[in-house]
């Protein structure tokens, strides 16, 4: 096994290892890693920089505008002076590389404290949410593509194709909003909006995590109320992607079971349960799972509608309310650090991806 | 004989490629068409008054008068959908053929071309992808204000990539095709054989994916309105409707609903003619 063929990786990013054709395996890997760390932060310095134009360079007066609405002549220059915008802009994008390269995204005007800290408060709400929309996104996605590859015909695989159509094409919002009125509204089943209070159960906030802390603290009720918040936003945001985990598992699903293998291995007398589970889905899941990593970075990101429509005081709300009261630190803080997260979890994905897929190699 | 005739033979020819109208074709061709009058017309399905103040008929739930019943201001809900469809879709028309024609002209150039002058320029289309829209959206309407205008700039912006993407792969194998290499032979130039044997060929796959992403950038369009992103104050645009709706969304449920049903249903359109698109190009 010296000769590995070209290795090529799904995801977007694809980094070529050309270079280390001819060296030992080990080499080639660091080589890989190394090369997509370099991406990672030619992508982090184009999102810096973006923001550094669309802050200092685009508009007319960006000291009016880091001001605030309400700012008078003698505060914006103050703001002026403060964040050196009399300066040379290439001195200015050095001071401002500078900042975000030791995480100091200024002040934010509404809340009056540093944005970082803003920023760690709104992240366990807003990760919360996404990591329990993620986890049940793929479990879900995956299922329904497996039963929709192996009965491409039946009633079940007509509905679930009907209803991957019908998410795709959903608006969040709209959804968000529909669910809020009638399962929580008019039914009463679910809370309108918000997440657990933690002084009504009397639990204290440790991690940020409404479902930790209440576990942390043993008060199932508490535990329960937080689970009860989550339905509505998750169910959401989870409809809005199906559609896509789902059509890529069923697609990836029926060109394994096609191939010759799974021929072999029903010859053989195994049960269609076993090719089906443990044969096909594993080989399967290879280009699903580069998807699903992408797919974490649009739910962070896609998060800002449920949240708007759920209050739920996490990073979206916190732009959103940021973006209402033109307070304009806190925009682009969230603009690098949801873009940063995005490019990272890609790449931690394009990582990963060699390791489930031992050959290494693209065979599709 | 016959491989010579296909080189020479122009880009499309346009009387072998004869769409068969089956009776769902001709259904979405007539919903196409209503869609089109609707957007460059509203008028005629309206009457004068569709923007007038009524507060006598505020939030009159849904009747014949009223299909889609009235909002706050006592204005039928239907007939400010019909006017706002001109923005709503407009928009949205505006985003994909705009990047579909940006991300057309890159990728062929980037195909075409190869070597590192296309390893640079699709690492460009990778930085571009990786920025999620919405985020994109709000630092650009921040920077240079927030309207249409540059909701419509900033997905225009995170949408070409993809079209670039495709069409330069596509342009990766069409340039070896044997009718390129013979115009090449009868002395085209380079930008000749683009203009007339390569571009044209990657319509088929361009015009099934924009038409499927005329809704999708439906979908982002409604979403920055909804955020305030987009369309501002009284405009019908649908987006901003649910938005405004969303404050009443307890007591006059029809407000919300109906334009997100308009939504959803031009969406799946536009998905469904997609598909037929690229059904008929494979």
């Amino acid at each position: 096994m010296t000769d590995l063929g070209p290795t090529t990786v799904a995801a977007p990013p694809t980094p070529s290892l050309k270079a280390g054709a001819g060296a030992s395996r080990p080499a080639r890997i660091a080589l890989g890693v190394l090369t997509r760390i370099g991406w990672l932060l030619v992508v982090v310095w184009a999102a810096v920089s973006l923001t550094f134009i669309l802050s200092r360079v685009v508009p007319a007066d960006p000291a009016r505008l880091a001001a605030g609405l309400q700012a008078g002549p003698e505060q914006v220059a103050e703001v002026r002076a403060l964040l050196g915008l009399d300066q040379p802009l290439l001195k200015q994008y050095i001071d401002y590389l500078g900042g975000i390269a030791t995480l100091d995204f200024g002040d934010s005007i509404q809340t009056r404290g540093p944005v970082l800290d803003d920023l760690l408060k709104a992240l366990p709400a807003t990760l919360e949410l996404v990591l329990v929309a993620f986890t049940i996104y793929a479990i879900v996605g995956i299922t329904l593509g497996v039963l929709w590859a192996v009965r491409p015909r039946g009633i079940l695989s007509r509905l679930i194709g009907f209803g991957t159509i019908i998410g795709a094409a959903v608006p969040v919002f709209w959804l968000g909003l529909v669910l809020q009125v009638f399962l929580a509204s008019k039914l009463g089943w679910f809370p309108i909006s918000g997440r657990m209070n933690y002084n009504d159960f009397g639990v204290a906030d440790v991690t940020g995590f409404t479902t930790i802390d209440a576990l942390l603290a043993g008060n199932l009720s508490a535990f329960g109320d937080a689970l009860w918040h989550l339905v509505l936003p998750v169910t959401a945001l989870v409809a809005s992607q199906l559609a896509v985990a789902t059509r890529l598992m069923r697609t990836s699903m029926a060109q394994q079971l096609r191939r010759p293998y799974v021929r072999v291995a029903r010859a053989r007398g195994s049960s269609e349960l076993r090719v089906v589970v443990v044969d096909a889905l594993r080989n399967a899941l290879n280009p699903v799972v580069t998807m699903l990593g992408m797919q974490f970075g649009w739910l962070l990101a896609g998060t800002i509608l449920v949240e708007v429509v759920f209050s739920w005081p996490g990073l979206g709300l916190y732009a959103f309310n940021a973006f209402r009261t033109f307070d304009y630190n806190p925009i682009l803080a969230i603009t690098i650090v949801t873009t940063v997260t995005f490019v990272v979890v890609n790449e931690l994905v394009g990582l990963i991806y060699p390791i489930l897929d031992p050959r290494l190699k693209e065979d599709r | 004989m016959s491989t010579a005739a296909q080189a020479a033979a122009p880009a499309r020819s346009r009387g072998a490629r004869r769409v068969r109208w089956t009776p769902r074709r001709i259904v979405l061709l007539a919903i196409g068409a209503l869609i089109l009058l609707i957007v460059l017309f509203p008028g005629l399905f309206t009457s004068d008054t569709w923007n007038k103040v009524n507060v006598a008929d505020k939030f009159l739930s849904p009747s014949w008068d009223h299909p889609f019943g009235t909002d706050e201001a006592g204005r039928d809900i239907l007939q400010r959908m019909i006017h706002g469809a001109r923005l709503s879709i407009g928009a949205s028309l505006a985003v994909a053929f705009a990047a579909a024609a940006i991300g057309t002209i890159y990728g062929a150039i980037a195909g075409w071309v190869g070597g590192w002058v296309d390893r640079i320029l699709m690492r460009i289309v990778d930085v571009f992808l990786a920025f999620p829209y919405l985020v994109l959206a709000m630092a650009l309407a921040a920077a240079i204000g927030r309207d249409m205008k540059s909701a419509i700039i900033a997905l225009i912006i995170v949408w070409w990539p993809s079209y670039a993407r495709m069409v330069r792969g596509r342009v990766l194998s069409l340039k070896r095709d044997l009718h390129v290499r013979a115009a090449r032979t009868l002395g085209a130039s380079s930008a000749q054989l683009l203009r007339w044997h390569v571009i044209p060929h990657t319509f088929g796959e361009v015009n099934a994916r924009l038409t499927v992403d005329i809704g999708y950038a439906l979908v982002a369009l409604t979403g920055l309105s909804f955020l305030g992103l987009a369309a501002q104050g009284t405009s019908p645009e649908w987006g901003l409707m649910v938005s405004t709706a969303k404050s009443f969304v307890l007591s006059a449920w029809w407000y919300a609903l109906f334009p997100g049903v308009v939504i959803l249903l031009t969406v799946l359109y536009f998905v469904r003619v997609g598909d037929e698109l690229a059904g008929e190009e494979s």
